[in-house]
């Protein structure tokens, strides 16, 4: 995994959500989670555009990455009914740890603090990386995860055909799982090598 | 033939193992995949390979000339599609 790659881009600065919960957020970052408050921009409006008065605060979640939200004045609180559950469960964002000792820190905080947490409060683990799965107070989906090994050959391989196949089934009607694993065999074999190993 | 691909990882390594002890069933190292070959159904029980919830419903890499009829907690089985070309 390179530090950077081509063109210079070399990880997250920020993420940033809305909340119309401040002190239950700062709560749930800084004091469950001990995320430093990093820094915090106050302002009436931005510039010249129509635009609510706010403040704009961030958590430092480590290696020069912060985790940032709005509060909007005047602004009522808002939640867009028409996302669907599968969508809302979808966005996340997922912060990293080196540890499974870490990882099992982190969960025993957030339960120690009487915060639900997704999956039963069990870790998952998955093909590459282990993972707990939570709601922060504002309803975010947010994920801590670690990884269980490095990328390889073969999964990188793998990667490549799976997006090919599909870019190339999603471009067709009516994509389909189907559709996607028999055009990734058809891919297989034609572009793989008997008997080599990835 | 029906042929089901695994990316030729650790984590998918006992799906194959699996399959290949089953009767009429072949497997070949294909690049990055095993391919795994049958002659008209080939069905892995989840339990016996072993490979937990969020592995498993991963594990399939590609198909061909087959059709899966049952990938759940406790199965995965495929059936030789209409059509195959038995090569």
């Amino acid at each position: 995994m390179d530090a950077k790659v081509e063109g210079g881009i070399r990880g997250v600065d920020h993420v940033a959500y809305v909340t119309w919960k401040v002190e239950e957020t700062v709560h749930f970052y800084r004091d469950i989670l001990g995320l430093p408050l990093a820094h915090c921009i106050l302002a009436p409006g931005w510039g010249n555009d129509p635009h609510p008065d706010f403040a704009h605060f961030f958590f430092d979640i480590g290696n020069g990455g912060r985790i940032a939200f709005f509060y909007y004045f005047g602004e009522a609180a808002y939640e867009d009914e028409q996302i669907s559950p599968m969508l809302k469960k979808a966005r996340h964002l997922a912060l990293l740890v080196d540890t499974e000792e870490e990882l099992e820190g982190y969960r025993q905080r957030i339960l120690a603090a009487g915060y639900p947490m997704r999956h039963g409060g069990k870790r998952v683990m998955h093909e590459l990386i282990e993972s707990i799965y939570m709601f922060d107070p504002n309803g975010y989906n947010f994920e801590i995860t670690r990884k269980l090994r490095p990328l390889g050959e073969a999964d990188e391989r793998d990667t490549e055909l799976s997006i090919q196949a599909l870019i190339e089934v999603t471009k067709e009607p009516e994509p389909t799982m189907a559709k996607l694993w028999e055009r990734k065999g058809a891919l297989i074999l034609e572009q793989e090598t008997v008997g080599s190993d990835a | 033939m029906p042929s089901l691909y695994v990316v030729d990882v650790p984590e998918y390594r006992p799906l194959w193992e699996c399959a290949e002890s089953a009767q009429g069933i072949e497997t070949r190292h294909l690049g990055a995949y095993v391919e795994v070959t049958f002659e008209d159904e080939l069905t892995i029980d989840r339990r016996a390979t072993g490979v937990r919830h969020a592995v498993w419903y991963s594990g399939v890499g590609g198909t061909r000339d087959a059709r899966v009829v049952q990938f759940d907690k406790d199965a995965l089985r495929l059936i030789a599609s209409q059509g195959s070309s038995r090569r």
